[in-house]
């Protein structure tokens, strides 16, 4: 490559032996014609083509990097996938995090339809022996944060379909059998907390649908999502944990002066309803807290029966792969449906950065500050 | 000490070397030779044993975005010009406009030789796994084979009209490009080859199914009448594209560095004035051509959909032309200002229309030196005010008649998103001339006569963009073409062409004279930098104008 290039820079200066300037260049290329080499591409090339190469034709054995459930930190294992029939893709992996939470799930997903219909049938096994349980209600305290044991066996199947390219409905049946542990619940949480140390089985069933405008589920700046899921959690053997459950989710993206700013706004409410004499378990109830609802809380900080959350925040663009935010989340749990109102929300606001591609966002970094205190979130998604 | 680092120490040394020689011209041999100035650089050595070899666009847009490829050497001349500073014909480049008149007429033909695909059935022969937009290969009739790519859905005419347009423009230029024409596609007249392979999502291979058509028809615009509107591209022999820096190691005939390539560092001029923002190694082509039982390469432009308002499949981002795709400093600069530290393409007007996607509205008032590709350039990156010069000199030429012709050849069937890209164009091909015709001493095509008397253009008056100086200053000097030594002769009386020579000059055949001619303006300071020409007395007792150099190296001032 040397050679090239000084025979290059030496074009404007003639050499000796030629007369006129054609033959000058005439030998420039006969020399280079005696040390024609193949192309070598530099290192960074060779990184690229072999990562590529995953991307594109990505080996059946993979690692598996990721997270259990809220709380569980970064998990790592083993992954084995096999597309199937072109389309279809069956995927085992397992996982084992920080907190010593462990994971086993496969899946089998099926795409039809030029991908409108998605079919997808899964069993997983939730090994959590540190969740943490703060009490039930938005007055619980942090400094009675304890830990219990949780896990669960879930094997089932769901269904997508998109008639349109905006619109979504679907629905699940799972059955799903749970163990929980006492852990280190003082008793007076533990008495208050319906479902510590039972160990339900349930028939899990489910339906939803969706408007979602949004440019990708995984990063947009403009549009919106609108929707609604019913599940039914209905324990085998008539045992006094079952219960429905009503989520229901608006978001709105505002683009503002070529989206340089985007209004962002959220409202989430879940509430659940149980017959007489049954009881939601506490380890079911909607909850607040993590990295996307009412951020800087610990994960499962907040439980209750039912839930309000309402976001907002001012997006401004900092180059093409990158957002800012300044973010304000209220919310609450209750007990009881009709106190979900705005007195008493509990606050979370900060500043956050994502790094984001035009359908994702691999890594936000917020700053949150809570009632509880200063606390850094890392996000592997959205906020919303 | 890595391969790389062991690369640039060797470049580094093979500079000075050339560096430290240059001004002594010690045994060098001769200036100027009889030929020059050359116009035309022929590819002498047989190229056809080069490997096919295609360009890793992630590697490309990493390497332009983190690491600057190329030579690192900063303000190094153009490598490829000739001694009058001119670009000569090659595998790359043929002087068209500028060099002679371009007619309508010809500006509608282009490089087309033929009036697209062959009437009747059109076989399918492989499936498009590259680029953006949707399309397939195949042949017609004829045994020729296309590359037809689609619209995108509700926007017709955007990316086949900017594509055949801009291939017009850039022939004219005199870049090599691919003939391209709009076709009208009919499915039932689609079979598919034997050979015809796809390749999934999942990335494997399998023959191309009559649904994986249907699918794909199903993402692009469709006429009234069923057929797809396409653009036509005619295949060329490739055996793989151009980095914008380095050279092929296997092309014999590659010897100047591409980012010291005069016509690709002047191609980003052109880039700007058409908004070609996609002007990058991947979209470019080498064809090995055999000519007399031997092999080279020939140098294409290809791909233009994403130029002018059309990014293809949508119409262009309101960034694009403004920004790299990666700014850190400016990102730093707008993560601290809380939203209020806005571009001014936020706020810009734009004129936006189906047919030709969006565009800046305003164009009168262009900053060709603001406008941004979306990942760095090596070559455009590397241009010097003479290059730009160059390129602007040729922009001259592009009246309003042949950009009318060239917008016509699109068939965007919108009169008024035509008109409107017609007068963009206009605007913008004239705040480049007048930036860049103004930037640096616009004297041109200089001419002794027998007697002394020096003529020479001011191409930036020519082009209406300044006024006339106030006055020339011509000093004479006769050069020794074997050394390179100057030595002072005298100083013309300040003036207007033609400057008569204040002194007798050299007669003997063969002798040399440089003449540095610089001008006072009182708003381009610029031009008070003179050019160098260089003259050869001929036995006929002519001189002849046998060199140029529009950004000469200072010569050091003589200390006491």
């Amino acid at each position: 490559m040397a050679l090239v290039f000084a025979v290059g820079l030496l074009a404007s200066v003639p050499a000796e032996g030629q007369q006129t300037r054609a033959e000058e260049l005439a030998a420039q290329q006969a020399e280079k014609a005696q040390h024609l080499t193949p192309y070598q591409p530099p290192p960074v090339e060779r990184h690229i083509q072999r990562a590529e190469r995953l991307l594109v034709d990505p080996p059946p054995v993979y690692p598996y990097i990721g997270s259990i459930m809220p709380g569980g930190l970064l998990a790592l294992g083993p992954g084995y996938r096999q597309r199937l029939a072109a389309t279809a893709l069956f995927d085992v992996h397992g996982g084992w995090s920080l907190r010593n939470y462990k994971l086993v799930e496969t899946s089998l997903t099926v795409p039809a339809v030029s991908g409108r219909i998605n079919l997808r049938g899964e069993a997983r096994v939730i090994d959590a022996p540190g969740v943490s349980f703060f009490g039930l209600g938005s007055d619980s305290r942090e400094l009675d944060r304890s830990h219990f044991g949780f896990r669960t066996m879930t094997a089932g199947a769901s269904v997508r379909v998109r008639p349109l390219a905006v619109v979504a409905a679907g629905g699940q049946l799972q059955y799903m059998s749970v163990t929980t542990t006492s852990g280190d619940v003082p008793e007076p949480l533990g008495a208050a907390a319906p479902g510590l140390a039972a160990d339900p089985d349930y028939l899990v069933s489910g339906l939803f649908a969706e408007v979602d405008w949004r440019d990708a589920p995984g990063y947009s700046r403009k549009g919106g999502l609108y929707r609604a899921e019913w599940t039914r959690h209905a324990q085998r053997g008539d045992g006094p944990y079952s219960f429905d459950r009503f989520d229901g989710e608006v978001s709105q993206l505002v683009p503002l002066l070529r989206a340089n700013w985007v209004l962002a706004l959220r409202g989430l409410a879940s509430v659940t309803r149980t017959d007489p004499g049954k009881a939601v378990p506490f380890f079911l109830m909607p909850e607040l807290g993590g990295s996307r609802v009412l951020r800087g809380y610990a994960p499962w900080r907040f439980r209750d029966e039912h839930r309000m959350l309402l976001s907002g925040e001012y997006r401004w663009t900092a180059g093409q792969f990158v957002d800012m935010a300044l973010f304000l989340d209220a919310g609450k749990v209750v007990a009881r449906r009709r106190d979900l109102d705005f007195d008493g929300l509990k606050t979370s606001y900060g500043i956050g950065v994502r790094f984001h591609t035009p359908v994702s966002t691999p890594l936000r970094i917020e700053l949150a500050r809570t009632g509880d205190g200063l606390a850094l979130v890392f996000g592997f998604g959205p906020s919303f | 000490m890595g391969p790389s680092l062991l690369m640039l120490v060797r470049c580094g040394l093979v500079l000075l070397m050339v560096l430290l020689l240059e001004p002594v011209g010690s045994g060098a041999g001769p200036r100027f030779y009889e030929d020059d100035p050359i116009s035309v650089v022929p590819d002498t050595q047989d190229a056809s044993r080069i490997r096919p070899w295609e360009i890793n666009l992630a590697a490309e847009m990493t390497m332009s975005l983190f690491m600057s490829p190329g030579d690192p050497t900063p303000d190094v001349k153009a490598m490829n010009v000739n001694t009058v500073d001119e670009v000569p014909d090659s595998s790359w480049f043929t002087n068209r406009l500028g060099r002679r008149p371009i007619s309508v007429e010809e500006m509608r033909r282009g490089p087309d030789t033929t009036t697209g695909p062959a009437a009747g059935a059109w076989t399918v022969v492989a499936s498009k796994n590259n680029g953006v937009t949707p399309g397939f290969t195949i042949r017609d009739t004829a045994g020729q084979v296309w590359f037809l790519k689609f619209e995108a859905r509700g926007y017709r005419g955007m990316a086949t009209g900017t594509e055949v347009a801009v291939t017009k423009l850039l022939w004219a230029l005199g870049y090599f490009v691919p003939e391209n024409y709009i076709a009208s596609l009919d499915p039932a007249r689609l079979a598919i080859g034997d050979q015809a392979k796809i390749t999934t999502a999942g990335g494997t291979s399998r023959p191309m199914r009559q649904d994986d058509i249907q699918t794909m028809l199903g993402r692009v615009d469709r006429e009234r009448d069923g057929s797809y509107r396409v653009i036509a591209s005619r295949a060329l022999p490739k055996v793989g594209e151009f980095l914008f820096h380095g050279t092929h190691p296997e092309d014999p005939n590659d010897v100047v560095p591409h980012e010291h390539r005069r016509e690709l560092r002047g191609y980003g001029v052109f880039a700007a004035w058409l908004n070609h923002v996609d002007a990058k190694g991947k979209n470019t082509l080498d064809a090995l051509i055999s000519e007399k039982g031997r092999g080279f390469v020939r140098h294409y432009l290809q791909d233009f959909g994403s130029a002018l308002g059309s990014a293809s499949v949508a119409p262009r981002e309101h960034w694009e032309g403004s920004e790299f795709v990666v700014e850190p400093r400016r990102v730093w600069r707008e993560m601290l200002g809380f939203g209020f530290v806005i571009p001014a393409w936020r706020t810009a007007p734009f004129y936006e229309a189906p047919a030709i996607g969006r565009l800046l509205k305003d164009n009168s008032s262009f900053d060709p030196e603001a406008w941004r590709p979306r990942v760095p350039n090596a070559a455009f990156t590397r241009a010097r005010l003479d290059d730009k010069f160059w390129a602007a000199r040729r922009l001259m030429f592009m009246t309003d008649d042949l950009l009318r012709a060239a917008i016509d050849t699109g068939r965007f069937d919108a009169p008024d998103a035509e008109a409107f890209l017609v007068r963009a164009l206009a605007e913008r091909r004239d705040a480049i001339v007048r930036t860049y015709m103004t930037g640096i001493n616009p004297v041109v095509d200089p001419a002794l006569s027998p007697t002394g008397d020096l003529t020479f253009a001011n191409a930036a008056m020519d082009a209406g963009v300044a006024p006339a100086p106030a006055r020339y200053r011509v000093s004479w000097a006769a050069f020794d073409n074997a050394t390179g030594a100057a030595t002072a002769l005298a100083e013309s009386a300040p003036g207007a062409p033609p400057l008569a020579a204040p002194v007798a000059l050299p007669t003997r055949p063969g002798s040399h004279v440089r003449v540095a001619i610089s001008a006072e303006h009182e708003t381009h300071a610029a031009w008070s930098r003179p050019v160098y020409a260089y003259f050869r007395r001929l036995p006929t007792g002519a001189w002849k104008w046998v060199g140029f150099e529009r950004l000469p190296v200072p010569e050091p001032v003589p200390t006491s």
